[in-house]
């Protein structure tokens, strides 16, 4: 199958700030894409890149088409939730289906009102009198009836409690992804979207750092915790992190054959969790001394 | 289409002045119309001897015409309500939904910054237009059959008398000046909107201030005035052209009848249709278009959300 996202080379700079520093990455449909980076790491500019929504140089495609050119005909395929925020506070529901129905050809509006019917939506409410949470049901019930390829969700979740966290995500796989279907996330709650990722990319200064199938994770990256008398050991194998928790030290491994590093202790996959604090805080702490 | 009109549906559930302020306006004028002390002698005054006399000699023609003006002096309030209405809808335009970032929803669905942008031309020039209109025909004739059942036994009664063609006439010539108004004005809303796509904050602030600069600085490197004329008469043109052969209103020793004749010839010079053939209102079309693009690539590209 052709990519659902082709990018090469893409470049854009905010003055002297690289936002993205010549990123290419290209997503297979029917993935689920962690973008995962700190705070202006070039997240939020890599999506709006995808988006159409700002200008940037080098080579994209998205579900066929350049987002610089042709916006309007993308949305056919694509769909995004910004975050909470974005539904106007003067929009009632009834308004908010009223208008997708009215412009956009691939929604089902008997399929959202299904769904804002499981909820405690009223159909006359304005925005501005929903909670946070009920604000995310409703854009989320605008994009289940939308009939699209690639859905963008970022930082969909700010703000929400667990109780609505744990919904949208659930929500998103049970009632919404599919083969077909490609979704990319970004979000600071690492943890709690780990486990639905099918792929996770990590970004820092503009750059990809890591482009990985979840799968593949286990093979590449190891975790060891080592005594103080297998320190030295370890820090020859040239971990990627090391960090100190009681006189024993954890120890990240990029790459590193397992049959390698079994001396030094258990082997462990470390989480998407660990990983991001070990490779964006490179270069190892003491690795070098 | 379909999506062109929920565009324009759009704007009057964001705007909601935009259709709520004529009715209000509405509202107020019959209101006036059905409680002002008209019968109990606040008009009475008004009506000396003179025009008692003059009354009792007015034709047929000249009471047509009367009414002609009257319906049409009675729709202003609400010509009037439209135009503040319609500037400060303009101001908030293309800034309102970058302001709390709806705009991020708007671009996610299919459709182009062009038809988005459009949409709101549409609405400021010719839905909104037509919609008070339509709101000042049923005014001024509802208040026109309150007033007359309110007048009748009184002087003021003689003054007053339907006529279905002049209703027809001063409808029509209402409408066509509305329109013709809208591209007179067409370049001044594409101004606005252009800013309002830019501006970061303050937009009337960022509306008014380049003329007032420019005109200062007219003044004060050439001391001549000719932008501060030029814009003057972009944004009084139009009634200028209405206004254009009245003249004031006599003062000579037969007053009543003059005043009456006066009046009633303001109807055969209250069409602006000719406005249509003169060049400035076309030129002024053409600036309002690329007004509207730049708009359109400022929505496009702008990105500060």
């Amino acid at each position: 199958m052709s990519p659902i996202i082709a990018a090469r080379g893409l470049v854009k700079n905010y003055g002297e700030t690289h936002a993205l520093d010549n990123v290419s990455f290209e997503v297979e449909p029917g993935r689920i894409v962690g973008l995962i980076g700190p705070n202006g790491a070039g997240k939020t500019t890599a999506l709006k890149a995808i988006l159409g929504l700002t200008p940037f140089k080098g080579d994209m495609q998205v579900a066929g088409r350049d987002p610089r050119v042709s916006r309007d005909e993308l949305m056919h395929d694509v769909c995004f939730i910004a975050d909470v925020a974005v539904l106007p506070k003067w929009l009632r529901v009834t308004q908010a289906l009223d208008y997708v129905e009215g412009v956009h050809p691939k929604f089902q509006r008997a399929r959202a009102e299904e769904f804002l019917l499981k909820t405690d939506i009223k159909m006359k409410s304005r925005v501005r009198e929903l909670s946070k949470g009920m604000v995310t049901q409703l854009h989320l019930a605008l994009i289940l009836a939308i009939d699209a390829k690639l859905l963008v969700l970022d930082e969909p979740t700010l703000g929400l409690d667990l109780l609505y966290r744990r919904a949208f995500y659930d929500t998103l796989l049970n009632d919404y992804f599919t083969d077909e279907r490609t979704i990319i996330i970004t979000t600071h709650q690492v943890e709690e979207i780990e486990n639905l990722l099918t792929d996770v990319m990590f970004i820092n200064h503009g750059k990809i750092v890591l482009n990985s199938a979840v799968d593949a994770l286990p093979d590449r990256f190891h975790q060891v915790v080592v005594g103080p008398d297998k320190l030295a050991a370890a820090r020859a194998l040239n971990p990627i992190h090391e960090r100190e928790v009681f006189g024993r030290y954890g120890m990240t491994f990029d790459g590193r054959p397992a049959a390698e590093l079994e001396s030094l202790g258990e082997l462990h996959t470390p989480s998407i969790a660990d990983l991001f604090v070990a490779m964006m805080s490179k270069p190892a702490q003491g690795a070098a001394t | 289409m379909k999506q062109f009109v929920t565009l324009i549906r759009r704007e009057f559930w964001e705007h909601r002045g935009l259709w709520m302020a004529p009715l209000i306006a509405a509202g107020f004028l019959i209101a006036a119309v059905a409680l002002s002390g008209l019968s109990s002698g606040g008009f009475r005054i008004s009506i000396d001897d003179q025009h008692f006399n003059f009354a009792q000699a007015i034709t047929q023609d000249q009471k047509a015409k009367l009414f002609g003006v009257g319906i049409a002096a009675l729709g202003l309030p609400i010509l009037i309500t439209m135009v503040v209405v319609v500037f400060f809808y303009l101001a908030d335009a293309m800034y309102g939904e970058r302001k709390d970032r709806s705009i991020l929803f708007w671009k996610s669905m299919p459709v182009s910054d062009s038809a988005t942008v459009w949409s709101k031309v549409a609405t400021a020039l010719a839905v909104v237009p037509v919609y008070a209109w339509l709101v000042g025909m049923l005014t001024v004739t509802l208040g026109f059959l309150i007033g007359s059942i309110r007048v009748s036994g009184t002087p003021i009664e003689k003054f007053v008398a339907w006529d279905t063609g002049i209703w027809f006439q001063v409808q029509a010539i209402a409408l066509a000046n509305m329109l013709v108004a809208s591209l007179w004005y067409a370049p001044v809303a594409g101004y606005m909107l252009a800013v309002s796509a830019w501006a970061r904050r303050s937009v009337l602030m960022w509306i008014t201030l380049p003329p007032v600069i420019l005109v200062w600085l007219e003044e004060i490197i050439f001391k001549t005035k000719y932008v501060a004329a030029f814009i003057g008469h972009r944004l009084t043109g139009f009634f200028e052209y209405l206004g254009r052969d009245s003249g004031p209103a006599p003062r000579g020793p037969d007053r009543a009848h003059e005043d009456m004749q006066w009046l009633s010839e303001r109807l055969d010079g209250i069409s602006a249709i000719d406005l249509l053939g003169r060049i400035e209102l076309w030129a002024g079309v053409l600036v309002a278009v690329g007004l509207i693009f730049v708009a359109i690539r400022m929505r496009r590209y702008r990105d500060d959300t």
